[in-house]
Protein backbone atom coordinates (compact mmCIF):
# COMPACT_ATOMS: atom_id res chain seq x y z
CA UNK A 1 0.00 0.00 0.00
CA UNK A 2 1.47 3.37 -1.11
CA UNK A 3 1.27 5.87 1.84
CA UNK A 4 0.67 9.68 1.07
CA UNK A 5 3.97 11.04 2.39
CA UNK A 6 5.56 8.57 -0.02
CA UNK A 7 4.13 9.97 -3.42
CA UNK A 8 4.13 13.31 -1.90
CA UNK A 9 8.09 12.81 -1.45
CA UNK A 10 7.95 13.85 2.36
CA UNK A 11 10.77 13.95 4.58
CA UNK A 12 10.96 12.13 8.33
CA UNK A 13 10.79 16.17 9.58
CA UNK A 14 7.43 16.46 8.16
CA UNK A 15 6.31 13.02 9.64
CA UNK A 16 7.19 13.90 13.30
CA UNK A 17 4.83 16.35 13.27
CA UNK A 18 1.70 13.98 12.61
CA UNK A 19 1.56 11.43 9.87
CA UNK A 20 -0.98 10.12 7.96
CA UNK A 21 -1.15 6.54 5.87
CA UNK A 22 -3.85 6.57 2.76
CA UNK A 23 -5.57 3.55 1.52
CA UNK A 24 -7.74 3.58 -1.28
CA UNK A 25 -10.25 1.07 -2.57
CA UNK A 26 -13.73 1.46 -4.24
CA UNK A 27 -14.71 4.99 -3.24
CA UNK A 28 -13.65 4.64 0.16
CA UNK A 29 -11.03 6.28 1.24
CA UNK A 30 -9.14 5.82 4.42
CA UNK A 31 -6.80 8.05 6.35
CA UNK A 32 -5.03 6.61 9.06
CA UNK A 33 -4.02 9.49 11.11
CA UNK A 34 -0.86 9.31 13.69
CA UNK A 35 1.04 10.89 16.72
CA UNK A 36 -0.41 14.16 18.16
CA UNK A 37 -3.10 16.78 16.84
CA UNK A 38 -2.49 19.71 18.10
CA UNK A 39 -2.48 23.05 16.28
CA UNK A 40 1.37 22.97 15.03
CA UNK A 41 0.70 19.36 13.34
CA UNK A 42 -2.85 20.36 12.40
CA UNK A 43 -1.23 22.53 9.96
CA UNK A 44 0.78 19.08 8.55
CA UNK A 45 -2.28 17.21 8.67
CA UNK A 46 -4.70 19.19 6.77
CA UNK A 47 -2.68 20.01 3.73
CA UNK A 48 -1.82 16.42 3.80
CA UNK A 49 -4.88 15.15 4.12
CA UNK A 50 -6.92 17.80 1.59
CA UNK A 51 -4.38 17.19 -1.05
CA UNK A 52 -5.18 12.83 -0.86
CA UNK A 53 -9.29 14.19 -0.83
CA UNK A 54 -8.56 16.12 -3.77
CA UNK A 55 -6.84 13.68 -6.02
CA UNK A 56 -8.74 10.50 -5.39
CA UNK A 57 -12.33 12.88 -5.03
CA UNK A 58 -13.63 9.62 -3.03
CA UNK A 59 -17.37 9.07 -1.97
CA UNK A 60 -16.52 8.13 1.60
CA UNK A 61 -13.75 9.21 3.93
CA UNK A 62 -12.95 7.13 6.84
CA UNK A 63 -10.46 9.04 9.66
CA UNK A 64 -8.64 6.51 11.50
CA UNK A 65 -7.44 7.72 14.85
CA UNK A 66 -6.14 4.53 16.77
CA UNK A 67 -2.99 5.96 16.51
CA UNK A 68 -3.48 9.65 18.07
CA UNK A 69 -1.52 10.17 20.93
CA UNK A 70 -2.93 13.50 22.09
CA UNK A 71 -5.58 15.64 20.73
CA UNK A 72 -6.84 19.33 21.69
CA UNK A 73 -9.35 21.59 20.75
CA UNK A 74 -6.99 22.62 17.38
CA UNK A 75 -7.99 18.49 16.28
CA UNK A 76 -11.86 19.95 16.77
CA UNK A 77 -10.97 22.70 14.56
CA UNK A 78 -9.38 20.14 12.07
CA UNK A 79 -12.12 17.73 12.14
CA UNK A 80 -14.70 20.26 11.50
CA UNK A 81 -12.40 21.89 8.75
CA UNK A 82 -12.85 18.19 6.30
CA UNK A 83 -16.17 17.39 7.51
CA UNK A 84 -16.86 20.72 5.78
CA UNK A 85 -14.96 20.01 2.96
CA UNK A 86 -16.56 16.58 2.45
CA UNK A 87 -19.99 18.37 2.56
CA UNK A 88 -18.90 20.44 -0.18
CA UNK A 89 -17.38 17.68 -2.76
CA UNK A 90 -20.28 15.59 -1.49
CA UNK A 91 -18.59 12.87 0.36
CA UNK A 92 -19.08 11.53 3.52
CA UNK A 93 -17.15 11.74 6.60
CA UNK A 94 -16.54 9.40 9.51
CA UNK A 95 -14.29 9.35 12.12
CA UNK A 96 -13.26 5.62 13.23
CA UNK A 97 -11.81 4.21 16.29
CA UNK A 98 -10.72 7.63 18.70
CA UNK A 99 -9.21 6.52 21.65
CA UNK A 100 -10.40 7.19 25.10
CA UNK A 101 -8.90 11.11 25.45
CA UNK A 102 -10.17 12.07 21.78
CA UNK A 103 -13.51 10.58 22.61
CA UNK A 104 -13.56 13.08 25.40
CA UNK A 105 -12.85 16.20 23.69
CA UNK A 106 -15.55 15.05 21.25
CA UNK A 107 -18.29 14.45 23.56
CA UNK A 108 -17.20 17.36 25.91
CA UNK A 109 -17.59 19.77 22.63
CA UNK A 110 -20.90 18.20 21.46
CA UNK A 111 -18.57 16.96 18.26
CA UNK A 112 -19.31 13.21 18.48
CA UNK A 113 -23.19 14.16 17.59
CA UNK A 114 -22.41 16.44 14.52
CA UNK A 115 -20.05 14.37 12.92
CA UNK A 116 -20.54 10.13 12.69
CA UNK A 117 -18.07 8.97 15.07
CA UNK A 118 -17.70 4.74 14.25
CA UNK A 119 -15.58 2.49 17.35
CA UNK A 120 -14.67 -0.56 15.56
CA UNK A 121 -15.28 0.21 11.55
CA UNK A 122 -17.47 -2.60 10.67
CA UNK A 123 -18.92 -1.73 7.64
CA UNK A 124 -17.23 -3.45 5.15
CA UNK A 125 -18.98 -6.56 6.92
CA UNK A 126 -22.87 -5.41 6.46
CA UNK A 127 -24.31 -5.96 3.35
CA UNK A 128 -26.01 -2.27 3.07
CA UNK A 129 -22.60 -0.72 2.16
CA UNK A 130 -21.12 -3.39 0.21
CA UNK A 131 -19.66 -2.33 -3.07
CA UNK A 132 -19.96 -4.19 -6.45
CA UNK A 133 -17.29 -6.41 -7.26
CA UNK A 134 -16.32 -5.76 -10.58
CA UNK A 135 -16.19 -1.56 -9.66
CA UNK A 136 -13.86 -2.55 -6.64
CA UNK A 137 -11.48 -3.97 -9.29
CA UNK A 138 -11.81 -1.30 -11.48
CA UNK A 139 -10.77 0.99 -9.01
CA UNK A 140 -8.17 -0.98 -7.35
CA UNK A 141 -6.39 -1.70 -9.96
CA UNK A 142 -6.05 1.88 -10.66
CA UNK A 143 -4.03 2.71 -7.91
CA UNK A 144 -0.89 4.59 -7.92
CA UNK A 145 -0.80 5.66 -11.05
CA UNK B 1 -11.80 23.97 64.01
CA UNK B 2 -9.07 23.00 62.70
CA UNK B 3 -6.58 26.03 61.37
CA UNK B 4 -6.07 26.57 58.06
CA UNK B 5 -2.66 25.09 57.37
CA UNK B 6 -0.83 27.49 54.31
CA UNK B 7 0.36 25.31 51.24
CA UNK B 8 3.96 25.20 50.81
CA UNK B 9 5.94 25.09 47.57
CA UNK B 10 7.56 22.08 46.77
CA UNK B 11 8.99 22.61 43.47
CA UNK B 12 8.76 25.73 40.50
CA UNK B 13 9.74 26.04 37.21
CA UNK B 14 9.50 28.94 34.80
CA UNK B 15 10.11 28.56 31.42
CA UNK B 16 10.00 31.02 28.19
CA UNK B 17 10.27 30.58 24.62
CA UNK B 18 9.20 32.03 21.00
CA UNK B 19 5.89 32.12 20.48
CA UNK B 20 6.67 29.33 17.43
CA UNK B 21 3.83 26.25 16.92
CA UNK B 22 6.76 23.81 17.24
CA UNK B 23 6.22 25.13 21.02
CA UNK B 24 3.38 23.67 21.94
CA UNK B 25 4.80 20.13 21.61
CA UNK B 26 7.55 21.34 24.24
CA UNK B 27 5.52 23.02 26.63
CA UNK B 28 3.37 20.11 27.13
CA UNK B 29 6.83 18.06 27.72
CA UNK B 30 7.91 20.67 30.28
CA UNK B 31 4.74 21.08 32.40
CA UNK B 32 3.77 16.78 31.90
CA UNK B 33 7.47 16.19 33.61
CA UNK B 34 7.12 18.33 36.04
CA UNK B 35 3.73 17.38 36.88
CA UNK B 36 4.31 13.63 37.25
CA UNK B 37 6.93 14.58 40.40
CA UNK B 38 3.65 14.40 42.07
CA UNK B 39 2.64 11.00 41.36
CA UNK B 40 -0.58 11.56 39.58
CA UNK B 41 -2.90 9.32 37.81
CA UNK B 42 -2.10 8.84 33.47
CA UNK B 43 -5.22 10.30 33.18
CA UNK B 44 -5.21 13.50 35.45
CA UNK B 45 -1.20 13.91 33.56
CA UNK B 46 -3.53 13.74 30.40
CA UNK B 47 -5.65 16.60 31.66
CA UNK B 48 -2.76 18.53 32.30
CA UNK B 49 -1.20 18.53 29.24
CA UNK B 50 -4.36 19.22 27.53
CA UNK B 51 -5.22 21.78 29.13
CA UNK B 52 -1.71 23.60 29.22
CA UNK B 53 -1.40 22.77 25.60
CA UNK B 54 -4.88 25.10 25.32
CA UNK B 55 -3.66 28.20 26.73
CA UNK B 56 -0.17 28.14 25.02
CA UNK B 57 -1.67 27.78 21.30
CA UNK B 58 -4.08 30.31 22.69
CA UNK B 59 -1.12 32.40 23.02
CA UNK B 60 1.03 31.26 19.87
CA UNK B 61 -2.05 31.84 17.46
CA UNK B 62 -4.12 34.23 19.06
CA UNK B 63 -1.84 37.04 20.94
CA UNK B 64 0.54 38.00 18.41
CA UNK B 65 -1.26 37.71 15.07
CA UNK B 66 -1.35 41.56 14.83
CA UNK B 67 2.21 41.38 15.72
CA UNK B 68 3.76 39.19 13.23
CA UNK B 69 6.62 40.67 11.05
CA UNK B 70 8.16 42.00 14.67
CA UNK B 71 7.66 37.99 15.79
CA UNK B 72 11.51 37.25 16.79
CA UNK B 73 11.83 40.26 19.00
CA UNK B 74 8.64 40.25 21.74
CA UNK B 75 6.59 37.53 20.98
CA UNK B 76 7.27 35.50 23.83
CA UNK B 77 5.38 33.01 26.09
CA UNK B 78 5.84 32.95 30.07
CA UNK B 79 5.34 30.07 31.73
CA UNK B 80 5.24 29.24 35.61
CA UNK B 81 4.75 26.08 37.16
CA UNK B 82 4.45 25.46 40.86
CA UNK B 83 3.94 22.54 42.64
CA UNK B 84 2.45 22.20 46.08
CA UNK B 85 2.32 19.56 49.06
CA UNK B 86 -1.37 18.99 49.44
CA UNK B 87 -0.79 17.57 45.38
CA UNK B 88 -2.07 20.46 43.94
CA UNK B 89 -0.75 22.68 40.93
CA UNK B 90 -0.29 26.07 39.69
CA UNK B 91 0.22 26.83 36.24
CA UNK B 92 0.61 30.42 34.54
CA UNK B 93 0.68 30.62 31.26
CA UNK B 94 1.50 35.04 30.50
CA UNK B 95 1.74 36.16 26.79
CA UNK B 96 2.74 40.07 25.91
CA UNK B 97 0.68 39.72 22.78
CA UNK B 98 -2.83 42.06 21.84
CA UNK B 99 -4.95 40.84 24.65
CA UNK B 100 -8.40 40.32 25.07
CA UNK B 101 -11.31 42.98 24.79
CA UNK B 102 -14.20 40.93 25.27
CA UNK B 103 -13.03 38.04 27.70
CA UNK B 104 -16.61 37.19 28.66
CA UNK B 105 -17.40 36.28 24.71
CA UNK B 106 -13.62 34.97 24.10
CA UNK B 107 -14.61 32.05 27.06
CA UNK B 108 -18.10 31.21 25.55
CA UNK B 109 -17.94 27.64 23.68
CA UNK B 110 -17.24 27.52 20.20
CA UNK B 111 -16.54 31.32 19.99
CA UNK B 112 -13.63 32.00 17.98
CA UNK B 113 -12.33 35.42 16.61
CA UNK B 114 -10.95 32.87 14.13
CA UNK B 115 -12.21 33.16 10.32
CA UNK B 116 -10.91 30.37 8.51
CA UNK B 117 -13.21 27.57 9.70
CA UNK B 118 -10.43 25.15 11.38
CA UNK B 119 -10.88 26.60 14.97
CA UNK B 120 -12.91 25.29 17.31
CA UNK B 121 -13.60 27.70 19.73
CA UNK B 122 -13.88 25.07 22.72
CA UNK B 123 -10.31 26.34 23.96
CA UNK B 124 -11.69 27.92 27.59
CA UNK B 125 -13.99 25.17 27.58
CA UNK B 126 -11.32 22.36 27.53
CA UNK B 127 -9.19 24.14 29.91
CA UNK B 128 -12.62 24.85 32.18
CA UNK B 129 -13.79 20.98 32.42
CA UNK B 130 -9.84 19.32 32.57
CA UNK B 131 -8.59 21.77 35.41
CA UNK B 132 -10.50 22.61 38.50
CA UNK B 133 -10.13 26.55 38.38
CA UNK B 134 -9.12 28.51 35.99
CA UNK B 135 -8.66 32.22 35.64
CA UNK B 136 -7.84 34.70 33.09
CA UNK B 137 -6.68 38.66 33.37
CA UNK B 138 -6.65 40.45 30.43
CA UNK B 139 -6.86 44.04 28.67
CA UNK B 140 -6.09 45.35 25.10
CA UNK B 141 -2.58 45.48 23.95
CA UNK B 142 -1.54 44.25 27.82
CA UNK B 143 -1.33 40.31 27.17
CA UNK B 144 -3.28 37.97 28.79
CA UNK B 145 -3.01 36.01 31.88
CA UNK B 146 -4.08 32.69 32.13
CA UNK B 147 -4.20 30.70 35.76
CA UNK B 148 -4.51 26.87 35.64
CA UNK B 149 -5.20 25.13 39.26
CA UNK B 150 -5.80 21.85 39.55
CA UNK B 151 -5.87 19.63 42.67
CA UNK B 152 -5.15 15.93 41.98
CA UNK B 153 -6.39 12.74 44.17
CA UNK B 154 -4.99 11.89 47.27
CA UNK B 155 -4.19 8.18 46.53
CA UNK B 156 -1.05 8.42 44.68
CA UNK B 157 0.40 5.43 42.97
CA UNK B 158 3.29 4.45 45.76
CA UNK B 159 0.46 4.76 48.15
CA UNK B 160 -1.79 2.29 46.05
CA UNK B 161 1.31 -0.06 46.42
CA UNK B 162 1.32 -0.02 50.30
CA UNK B 163 -2.02 -1.13 50.57
CA UNK B 164 -1.29 -4.34 49.18
CA UNK B 165 0.00 -7.29 50.58
CA UNK B 166 3.59 -7.51 51.10
CA UNK B 167 5.53 -9.42 48.57
CA UNK B 168 5.55 -13.37 50.04
CA UNK B 169 8.97 -15.47 49.86
CA UNK B 170 7.58 -18.19 47.17
CA UNK B 171 6.70 -15.08 44.59
CA UNK B 172 10.64 -14.05 45.44
CA UNK B 173 11.69 -17.66 45.28
CA UNK B 174 9.68 -18.39 41.94
CA UNK B 175 11.28 -15.67 40.26
CA UNK B 176 14.67 -16.46 41.08
CA UNK B 177 13.22 -20.03 39.30
CA UNK B 178 12.77 -18.27 36.48
CA UNK B 179 16.26 -16.68 36.05
CA UNK B 180 17.79 -19.71 36.48
CA UNK B 181 15.47 -21.19 34.12
CA UNK B 182 16.42 -17.93 31.42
Amino acid sequence: MQTANERIGCTDDTLSAGQILTEYASGVLTLHIMGDIDHHAAAALRQGVDREIYYYRPRQVLMKLQGVDFMDSSGLGFFMGRYELCRTLGASFCLVDPPPRVMKILQLSGMDKKLSVERAYESQKKPGTAVPQNKKAAVGGGMGE
Amino acid sequence: MPKLRKKKIINQMKAEFLAVSENERLSRAVVSALTAQLDVTVEELADVRCAVSEAVTNAIVHAYRESVPRRGARATVYILITLYDDRSIKIVVRDKGCGIADLHRAMEPQFTSDDTGERSGMGFSIMQSFMDCVRVRSAPGKGTTVELRKAFSKQSAAGACASEPPLQKKDADLLCEAEEIA
